[in-house]
């Protein structure tokens, strides 16, 4: 089977498993990317993500918030960096405010990279308890047009990301797939288009399945 | 393809005092494009495995690249456009090369680096392509080939994490250095 074939049929088996759950919402989840690299393996990272709902049981257009995030990160390791971040999630009538502090270990294998990430996050928000989350996340970044990514040339994106949470005395899991198509525009660009799935609430209770149009744009200058 | 030098010279103008850099890009072909003469070379090895073809733009150079694994070990067998050999690589671990010969690599590397880790080590063989074929089918012995050694390592130079490639001789005596430049990560770090 192609490696296309297969992406095709995770982003089906997603979309299809969705449906058949408790509470469905289908959304787009545009990001963008803006990367500096500074001197002695420090780099920035700015990003803006909106999310907005098109269906909702029933089909309805719904801005739902946008998330403002900046991250100062620092290479350790040949394959390994740390990173601290602010997050600013602003929707209609709230904003929330979250810390993070992450790790992210790399590994280059002859035809693809393997990305294990490491995040804790603390979000605070008035009128809400603190929520408390630690996440672990494997993505992996397959080139589709030689063993290694070249300009000008397409690549699959895979990740599956388990999200622990506590807030006030309620503790939940939420668990993301995700599968793109990206296409690396230039060395410093790269553009991607896919399925991001998100279940949540099964720990206790109806589970809450989310499906997300993701189109993300990475820039580096 | 005009992209690919100023590409390269820009890095190159970012990045003064920093060893040469190693620039390739490479693109999935079809044995169809492969020219006759490497075809048959890499047939007559009769790896028992599945070969996968690559095209590989250099500064100046277009080659032709057949990389497979077979008996636990990766091959990566060059080719210039002609159909003719440019050099044979296989990856190996530190205790298939002799001790003379690492130890001399090694104690390059530790003078020239506080602390360094190697990634990788490939065999590269050169020489008449005949012998090195006879080689391969295990006919003929590698007495008459050139034998190098290519060696990646990650290091810190200039307080940033790096990775060079390095070619040594057969003795462990250093031939070249190249900086490897490193495709950017940001995508699957955040």
């Amino acid at each position: 089977m192609s490696r296309y074939s297969l992406l095709l049929l995770t982003a089906l088996v997603f979309s299809l498993n969705s449906l058949a759950q408790n509470s469905f919402e289908f959304g787009f989840l545009p990001s963008i990317n803006l990367n500096k690299g500074l001197p002695q393996d420090w780099s920035l990272n700015l990003k803006t993500e909106s999310r907005q709902s098109i269906a909702k049981q029933q089909f309805s257009y719904e801005y739902l918030l946008t998330d403002i995030s900046i991250a100062a990160s620092k290479k350790i390791g040949i394959n390994t960096s740390i990173a601290i971040g602010y997050l600013a999630r602003v929707d209609e009538n709230s904003l929330k405010n979250r810390a993070m502090q992450q790790i992210t270990f790399i590994k280059r294998y002859p035809g693809f990279r393997l990305a294990h990430r490491l995040l804790t996050d603390q979000t605070f928000a008035k009128d809400d308890d603190a929520e408390f989350r630690l996440r672990y996340r494997i993505s992996t970044e397959i080139p589709l047009q030689g063993s290694s990514l070249d300009p000008k040339e397409f690549f699959a994106k895979l990740s599956n990301e388990y999200l622990n949470s506590l807030q006030g005395k309620s503790y939940d899991m939420e668990i993301r797939w995700a599968s793109f198509i990206g296409y690396a525009i230039s060395p410093a660009n790269k553009i991607e288009l896919g399925f991001d799935y998100r279940i949540d609430s099964f720990v206790e209770g109806d589970s809450r399945n989310r499906l997300w149009l993701s189109l993300n744009f990475f820039t580096s200058f | 393809m005009r992209t690919i030098p100023i590409f390269f010279i820009l890095i190159l103008l970012a990045l003064p005092g920093l060893a040469q850099l190693k620039y390739e890009k490479e693109t999935r072909v079809k044995r169809g494009d492969i020219p006759n003469v490497a075809l048959n070379f890499v047939d007559s090895v009769n790896f028992g495995s599945r070969i996968k073809w690559y095209k590989e733009f250099g500064l100046d150079t277009i080659a032709y690249e057949a990389k497979t694994k077979s008996s636990g070990k990766r091959y990566s067998i060059k080719f210039l456009q002609d159909g003719s050999l440019v050099d044979v690589e296989i990856e190996v671990k530190p205790n298939e090369i002799p001790d003379e010969t690492y130890s001399a690599i090694t104690k390059y590397l530790a003078n020239k680096h506080n602390k360094y880790s190697i990634e990788k080590i490939q065999i590269q063989y050169t020489g008449d392509s005949a012998l090195i074929l006879e080689f391969l089918q295990s006919k003929g012995s590698d007495s008459d080939l050139v034998i190098n050694y290519e060696i990646v390592i990650s290091s810190k130079v200039d307080r940033s994490y790096t990775m060079l490639e390095y070619l040594f001789s057969s003795k462990g005596e250093f031939i070249y250095e190249l900086q490897i430049v490193l495709n950017r990560t940001e995508n699957i770090v955040y």
